[in-house]
């Protein structure tokens, strides 16, 4: 129901928009919308390469090639009421976890330009955690397929509900952006959901000439319904289990994340860097990742190729329970909760990845790109495939090969 | 209007003219207007950054041509020095994130200088050949 009325808000304002686009006068309603149709090929076949972690299959082990890693559709309306007083309303329908393409709100907020360089906001938004965050779903804007995964899925919950400030100043020829964000979201899953409060971020992205730097650091509170109920289970094993609850338990404590990102674009070529870092004294562990991208444009055609590389630098095994100090049937239990641990545990990002790629603007707001990755799974990681086979060995490695078309419009 | 050239004289002077599309673009704002110089950088700010507000001067509004008119490919490359489909991953990355919108957009120079004439904070570029004693030329330094 929910859905059908998005769609409903969005094909209603894009109908009243084309009535009103040419006139500049306000009240004014723009229409935008961005997507991607794109087939990707793994050769991993006992298990599903998503872009999404949360998305239901992907491609491998559901079929060779699969369209529906990368394909999406945006849409995305603003409704200017005055000229410091705005309404944002943006749809994304991509494969979710129940299998459906139902679209979902990315964005959908209230702006006041309190001065030309201070605004306002409250609503859903994006967090912007990395430099490409806000936008890593409108693959036109950036110059892969997909974002790096070494960097862009260390953060399951992207969005929030909640308010931002942005203020914009100069300094010497520099021109500066400071974000700062508070709120909480809530993701959905097959078995349960995922939920973040209490999430704050502050951003700092600089413009000089053809530089541009990026600086992130925030702080999330998240709350995975399932990981709660196992560590209760936890719990019941007496000290020593409540010990290993309050290590690893997830509720109630921050997941920090820091960023710095630069990217130099001269015109006719550019090189983009990131690196980040993750840490908790959670489950989550601690994680550090950076990649970089360059690319040289010749005409239509810009090639590129980039390396990545993520490393957990938390421990990933945990000798648990001491399962010989309990009687039979808790003794098995303890076993099984402990290697439930330790596959969470090694679950984390752990992996090498290069990448090599072709975009073709062949027509203003469209473009073609294929891509290459070999990704290096390390030490015993399952680098995030989801629907494993029995047969599937965690530490491999695997190669993408894919296809997209993206536009704007 | 100019009159037209013959064929081969056209070829002639592209090529002994190849860094020029356009034959003579300007920056220009409308005679009232305060402005008189501007800075490459500044420029480029505004053509990129919406709301891009001028320190300590009046807001200037950007006013930009149709991606078909060859003006604008000129003026792109001439100036802000980007290809249009950087422009366009450029402004998919503001319009998708709520910073702003791109220029407001006009069919060819004739339709730039009717924007202008009215509006002593536009700022725009068109072909030499448009210029008239409504507007006044801008140097870019």
């Amino acid at each position: 129901m929910r859905r059908q009325f998005v769609w409903s808000c969005a094909i209603s304002l894009a109908v009243y928009s084309g009535a009103t686009m040419a006139d500049t006068s306000l009240p004014s309603v723009t229409l935008n919308g961005f997507g991607t149709l794109g087939v990707v090929h793994s050769d991993v076949t006992n298990a599903d390469f998503v872009a999404d972690p949360l998305a239901s299959s992907g491609a491998g082990y559901s079929g060779e090639w699969s369209a529906e890693v990368d394909s999406r559709l945006g849409l995305q309306t603003t409704l200017a009421a005055t000229s410091s007083l705005s309404a944002t309303v943006q749809v994304v329908s991509e494969k979710r976890f129940d299998g459906s393409f139902s679209p979902d709100i990315e964005w959908a907020y209230l702006q006041y330009d309190a001065t030309p360089t201070l605004s306002l906001r409250a609503g859903r938004m994006v967090q912007g955690s990395f430099m490409n965050s806000e936008y890593r779903k409108v693959s036109f804007a950036t110059p892969w397929v997909r974002p790096p995964a070494e960097i862009y899925r260390l953060v399951p919950v992207a969005n929030f509900d909640g308010v931002d400030l942005r203020y914009r100043y100069y300094l010497g020829e520099s021109i500066n952006d400071l974000r700062l964000s508070y709120g909480g979201g809530s993701l959905e899953y097959e078995t349960g959901d995922i939920e973040s409060s209490n999430s704050w971020g502050v951003s700092q992205h600089t413009r000089w000439g053809d530089t541009t730097l990026f600086v992130s650091y925030g702080e999330v509170n998240v709350r995975a319904q399932e990981l709660t109920q196992f560590f209760d289970v936890y719990r019941l094993f007496g000290p020593p289990g409540e010990a290993l609850a309050d290590r690893y338990e997830v509720d109630g404590k921050p997941v920090r994340i820091l960023s710095v990102g630069v990217n130099y674009d001269p015109g006719s070529w550019f090189v983009e860097g990131e690196w980040a870092r993750l840490s908790s004294s959670t489950l989550l562990g601690t994680i550090e990742s950076a990649h970089m991208t360059a690319g040289y444009r010749i005409g239509q055609w810009t090639p590129y190729a980039g390396v990545g590389r993520a490393r957990v630098l938390s421990n990933r095994f945990e000798p648990g329970l001491p399962s010989a100090l309990y009687p039979p049937p808790l003794s098995d239990a303890a076993v099984l909760l402990n290697g439930t641990l330790n596959g969470l545990l090694s679950s984390s990002l752990s992996q090498d990845s290069s990448t090599l790629g072709l975009r073709w603007d062949f027509r203003p707001g469209m473009a073609l790109t294929v891509q290459y990755d070999h990704i290096d799974f390390r030490s015993g990681s399952p680098g995030g495939l989801i629907n494993q086979q029995p047969s599937f060995q965690p530490g491999g490695d695997m190669n993408l090969f894919s296809l997209a078309l993206d536009f704007v419009f | 209007m100019a009159k037209r050239l013959p064929r081969w004289c056209c070829c002639l002077l592209f090529a002994l003219l190849p860094c020029t599309g356009v034959a003579d673009l300007l920056v220009v704002v409308s005679a009232e207007a305060e402005l008189t110089r501007i800075q490459r950088q500044e420029l480029k700010d505004l053509y990129l950054e919406s709301r891009t507000l001028r320190q300590g001067r009046t807001v200037v509004t950007p006013i930009d041509q149709s991606e078909r008119s060859r003006e604008r490919g000129e003026f792109y490359r001439r100036y802000i020095g980007k290809t249009p489909a950087q422009l366009r991953a450029h402004w998919a990355r503001l319009i998708f994130t709520g910073r702003g919108q791109p220029p407001q957009t006009f069919a060819d120079s004739q339709a730039v200088v009717e924007r202008l004439v009215r509006d002593p904070n536009a700022l725009g570029y068109i072909d030499a050949r448009f210029l008239d004693e409504r507007l006044k030329v801008v140097t870019v330094e």
